[in-house]
């Protein structure tokens, strides 16, 4: 196996809100709680959970967009919080992300050109001519023209705008790159598109992906290596193959079989759970997935259960 | 048998500044009684409007129905008055939509949302219509109906929202059901519960039910027929069952085959971009993407053909 690019450990991002309208009375929310998580050089990790299991500040917390409430993560074995100044920037030369909505994230105002050209800026890179050979080679290489170089995002399509996106994050030849839900808001037919543009630049330019998907199938098809997070924590991380053939936390059994299969013929056993994601201003007791877990047993509610190996690199956070 | 409703040719356009927007171009459909049809294709082939022509929501100007008629149990819905119209909508059709955000009234609870529709249609007490909007609650497994009717949209989660919109839907016992990507904005444990919900009301109160979505495992789980839409047409149309054996028309397989199943490598993919609503080519509109292009498809239109007993193409291969 290769090297470890970034490990996490014992990351923590605690967010106090008001939880009462008038009453003023405050809340912590637990976004992320307690992640250890190691992403090795050149693979796919996919990260999978529901809306508001912190997967999405995982990604900023790596990203250093938020500060943490405890723990810590390691790039290439430097502490990343301790960056600060010229080391930050480089840090965020090293480290990109992609994002949800190529609606949002695009700057209405600027040229798919000037977008895609200013990390050359920020960074102080590269004079005029060299920005705009720069920009010119990576729409080549996600896949625009060269005549679109002036137009403004408004002008693309939702695929087009995400190619801008990803020109845009590949531009400084980062070594990982966040890819937050980058095909959820696209069609199956653009998603696709947009799934065979990453696999290439992976391979072309030596990338490491940790990718944020609520969609299953899309996760399966990506990763060499799945995690799956519930109220802020990892329950459970397995090679592909193993998480799909042998998946062991009832919670990843459940989210497999919600997953609607595009075959009618085949009707499956479907683990249907009744209730909501609780809130993560208040999780359960013990194991936060007891409420809604159809195997719990007497100590489930008691005492939370720890992230162990199950052989080969199979971790499961379940006391059954 | 007499189907529920039966869509004859409608065509809904809009007028813009920069032209017609041929919305829904052509549509014929037909839903039995009791069935679950799935409206299939991705965003802009005119699924929602066609929903919104069915129930007469479309905008005017600058929408308009152009022609075609909307025959639901032996009436034209395009040729009633809007009075006419307002007493069947809710009542014998209903919708829900994408959003279930946006598409409740956040300023009043959801007891009196579902109540409204109650009084409206059955014209009883407004005690009465409370009691029966905390009945319907609990039909949609809303856990502890008679605390939450109080409760206002923000105060529940997307799930418990969408439930609320379906308790909403269904408390006329309508017949028809227009289900508007019902669980696209929903996490897939939860979808899964309110995709078994609808299959299981279904069969309790005997509603049909368009399932319009972008997701063809949705319609492989819930409905019995099925058809595919392309830039405000139906491309091919039959029974579940045959879509997924063999499906024919060239769009069909190619977003068969841009599902990722896990089988790592590479995804098929479909070319280029729906074209744009404005300038449609002429001849076949989806000539530019298509694999197996002909010359007959840049000059002529395909019609929906009977390819195989029940199973519909628009597509010169198959003429």
């Amino acid at each position: 196996m290769n090297s470890v690019l970034l490990e996490i450990k014992g990351l923590k991002k605690h967010f106090t809100v008001q939880s009462g309208f008038l009453s003023g009375s405050r809340g912590i929310v637990r976004a992320v709680d307690g992640v250890d998580l190691q992403i090795y050089r050149g693979e796919t990790l996919g990260l999978v959970g529901e809306s508001g299991c912190g997967k999405t500040t995982l990604g900023r917390l790596i990203m250093r967009l938020e500060d943490p409430t405890g723990g810590e993560i390691f790039f290439e074995g430097e502490n990343v919080f301790e960056y600060s100044g010229e080391r930050l920037k480089v840090y965020h030369r090293k480290v990109q992300l992609i994002f949800q909505d190529p609606y949002s994230s695009l700057n209405p105002r600027k040229s798919a050109g000037g977008i895609i050209g200013e990390p050359f800026i920020v960074h102080n890179l590269a004079n005029k001519k060299e920005r705009e050979e720069e920009v010119v080679r990576l729409m080549g290489v996600v896949g625009l023209s060269r005549e679109q170089m002036g137009r403004y995002p408004h002008e693309f399509s939702g695929g087009q705008r995400q190619r801008i996106g990803v020109a845009r994050a590949i531009a400084l030849r980062p070594q990982l790159v966040i890819a937050d839900e980058p095909v959820s808001a696209l069609d199956v037919s653009i998603q696709a598109q947009i799934l065979n543009l990453l696999r290439d630049l992976q391979k072309d330019f030596d990338l490491t992906y940790l990718f944020i998907s609520h969609d299953l199938s899309v996760v399966e098809h990506v990763s060499d290596r799945i995690a799956v997070m519930y109220l802020g924590k990892i329950v459970e991380l397995a090679e592909r193959k193993t998480f799909y053939e042998n998946p062991l936390h009832p919670y990843t059994r459940v989210l497999l079989s919600a997953v609607p299969v595009p075959d009618p013929g085949r009707k499956k056993e479907r683990i249907v759970l009744s209730g909501d994601v609780p809130s993560p201003i208040d999780p359960p007791a013990g194991c936060s997935f007891h409420p809604r877990c159809p195997n719990r047993i007497d100590i489930c509610d008691k005492i939370e259960p720890k992230l162990i190996d199950r052989g080969k690199g199979h971790l499961v956070a379940c006391h059954a | 048998m007499q189907p529920l409703l039966e869509i004859k040719n409608l065509r809904t356009y809009f007028e813009t500044e920069n032209g017609t927007v041929r919305a829904v171009d052509g549509v014929d459909l037909v839903v039995n009684e009791g069935d679950t049809l799935g409206v299939v294709g991705e965003s802009g082939c005119g699924k929602t409007v066609l929903a919104l022509s069915i129930m007469r929501l479309i905008p005017m100007p600058p929408g308009r129905i152009v022609s075609g008629s909307i025959i639901f149990d032996g009436v034209d819905l395009v040729s009633l008055k809007e009075e006419e119209m307002r007493s069947i909508r809710g009542k014998d059709i209903s919708m829900i939509f994408q959003e279930p955000m946006t598409s409740l009234n956040p300023v009043f609870r959801v007891g009196d949302q579902i109540a409204e529709v109650i009084r409206l249609h059955q014209g009883i007490s407004r005690k009465d219509a409370m009691d029966r909007a905390v009945e319907m609650l609990g039909l949609v497994g809303m856990p502890s109906p008679g605390d939450r009717v109080g409760d206002y949209p923000h105060q529940m989660s997307g799930g418990m929202r969408q439930r609320v919109m379906i308790a909403m839907a269904l408390s006329c016992n309508p017949r028809l059901m227009l289900a508007d990507e019902p669980t696209t904005a929903l996490d897939v444990t939860i979808q899964a519960q309110i995709i078994e919900l609808i299959d299981k009301l279904k069969g309790e109160v005997g509603t049909s039910v368009v399932m319009i979505t972008h997701d063809l495992g949705v319609i492989a789980e819930a409905a019995q027929n099925a058809c595919v839409m392309y830039a405000g047409k139906v491309v091919e149309y039959c029974n579940v069952g045959g879509l997924f054996s063999t499906p024919l028309h060239p769009y069909t397989t190619g977003l068969m085959e841009s599902i990722p199943r896990g089988t790592g490598g590479y995804l098929k993919t479909i070319p280029g971009v729906v074209p744009s609503l404005y300038e449609l080519p002429s001849g076949c509109s989806f000539q530019d993407r298509c694999p197996d292009v002909m010359k007959i498809c840049r000059e002529k239109e395909p019609q929906l053909t009977e390819k195989s007993s029940g199973h519909m193409v628009r597509c010169w291969r198959y003429i």
